[in-house]
């Protein structure tokens, strides 16, 4: 089932794409960077590992984005809001090109009769980023803004730009909580296997936006994220999605991270003099 | 800031404050007393490389009283208080904030009006 593109998502990304582009700390270097002979950063060096030979995922990380220019957005309305790019799944979770970037792939998510109902009535007035709330995990890595990764050996600590929000993904050995209050973020932990960190979420909040259609989960949903450093450059997330209250059976999408180096995050604040939501149309 | 802001401030803050997952799980490492509570005033831990360890989860030691209006609101005995300091950072100045003219006149208008950041869920200042 697909949802018709619709032009208010534009607004919605206008929303997002403010700061990045006035980064600070420009000039303090990324330490520790693997150099070609050229004296270039050598983004397919080997991932660092920390002193117990687990993977380092720290870092600041940009999604890949699509060429705005290559989207339908970018040719119907130009790219002045977003010269980065955008996001590949930032739109449809599904997309994973930039031919993608606002229809999403051809056979679209496996939706219950009920919720496919519920999605095609959806508006993007609606749109969780719309109102300035925190963005689900799904919809989390392929953002607009940087976010940085903290790694220690008890947890996992995503700071994002977007709202100044954080995730917690606890490494320490404790189970998922039972019934949790269910929360943007949900609740996440976390184990290696091998190189790959495998993280479990429970306590998702029903009706929570996955990408700009309106793509969305139940509160019975269980997200598995398998993280991988592939090298030093660059960071894959596989996200699998399991909720059969929602969806005929899980589904999985594959987002793709890039580091960012010699900069840091600036809170990106929506709501700050926020004047944009009150002109929104809603369909 | 009169009490009707402080509670509309409060009660924003409350749902994760008091739904907050993981409320028993206790947190290692904790020294202890012989009577097995939790000893605060224990040796600072250091890290491996000797550095004091700031990591844990920290609230202001100084907190409010529960107010019986806002704790219609607020269940008493939760510890959701605040501090003063949030309400205003000068409580402890005998003259308050040193402002100059121009900034004085900006707080009394805010508190006048009873604005705050917080009651607009933009940030505040560390």
């Amino acid at each position: 089932m697909r949802v018709p593109f619709k032009l208010p998502h534009v607004f919605a990304i206008s929303i997002g794409v403010a700061l990045p582009l006035s980064a600070q700390w420009l000039d303090v270097k990324t330490k520790h960077v693997p150099l070609t002979k050229e004296g270039k950063p050598n983004l397919t060096a080997p991932a660092p590992k920390l002193p117990g030979g687990k993977p380092n995922l720290s870092g600041v990380w940009n999604s890949v984005k699509a060429p705005c220019e290559e989207t339908f957005t970018g040719k119907a309305f130009g790219c002045i809001d977003s010269p980065d790019g955008i996001p590949i799944g930032f739109i449809d979770v599904t997309a994973t090109s930039a031919e993608e970037v606002e229809k999403g792939a051809k056979d679209g998510l496996p939706y219950q009769p009920a919720a496919a109902a519920f999605i095609k009535q959806r508006t993007s007035g609606n749109d969780d980023t719309v109102h300035c709330l925190p963005m689900s995990p799904v919809r989390q890595w392929p953002s607009f803004h940087p976010q940085k990764i903290v790694q220690t050996d008890e947890a996992l600590i995503i700071l994002d730009e977007y709202m100044a929000q954080y995730r917690q993904i606890f490494l320490d050995g404790r189970a998922l909580p039972k019934d949790p209050f269910p929360y943007f973020k949900g609740y996440s932990v976390g184990h290696w296997d091998g190189d790959t960190l495998v993280v479990d979420t429970v306590g998702l909040k029903e009706g929570l936006w996955l990408d700009g259609k309106g793509d969305t989960v139940s509160e019975e949903a269980r997200l598995t994220e398998r993280i991988r450093r592939q090298n030093y450059g660059n960071l894959e997330v596989q996200i699998t999605v399991n909720d059969p209250k929602t969806y005929t059976r899980p589904w999985t999408v594959t987002r793709h991270m890039q580091i960012a180096l010699d900069t840091e995050l600036i809170p990106y604040v929506c709501n700050e003099n926020e004047k944009s939501s009150q002109h929104m149309v809603s369909k | 800031m009169n009490i009707r802001t402080f509670v509309v401030i409060a009660a924003v803050g409350l749902p994760i404050a008091t739904l907050g997952q993981w409320i028993q799980c206790p947190t290692p490492g904790v020294p202890r007393k012989t009577d097995g509570t939790p000893d605060l005033a224990g040796l600072t831990p250091r890290l491996a490389d000797g550095k004091p360890d700031l990591s844990g989860i920290w609230r202001a030691a100084r907190q409010l009283p529960c107010d019986p209006e806002a704790s219609r609101f607020i269940p008493c005995g939760i510890g959701i208080g605040g501090s003063p300091q949030a309400l205003n950072f000068g409580v402890d100045m005998p003259s308050g904030l040193p402002y100059q003219p121009w900034a004085a006149e900006l707080v009394k208008q805010r508190t006048a009006d009873g604005l705050d950041r917080r009651s607009t869920c933009a940030m505040f200042a560390r």
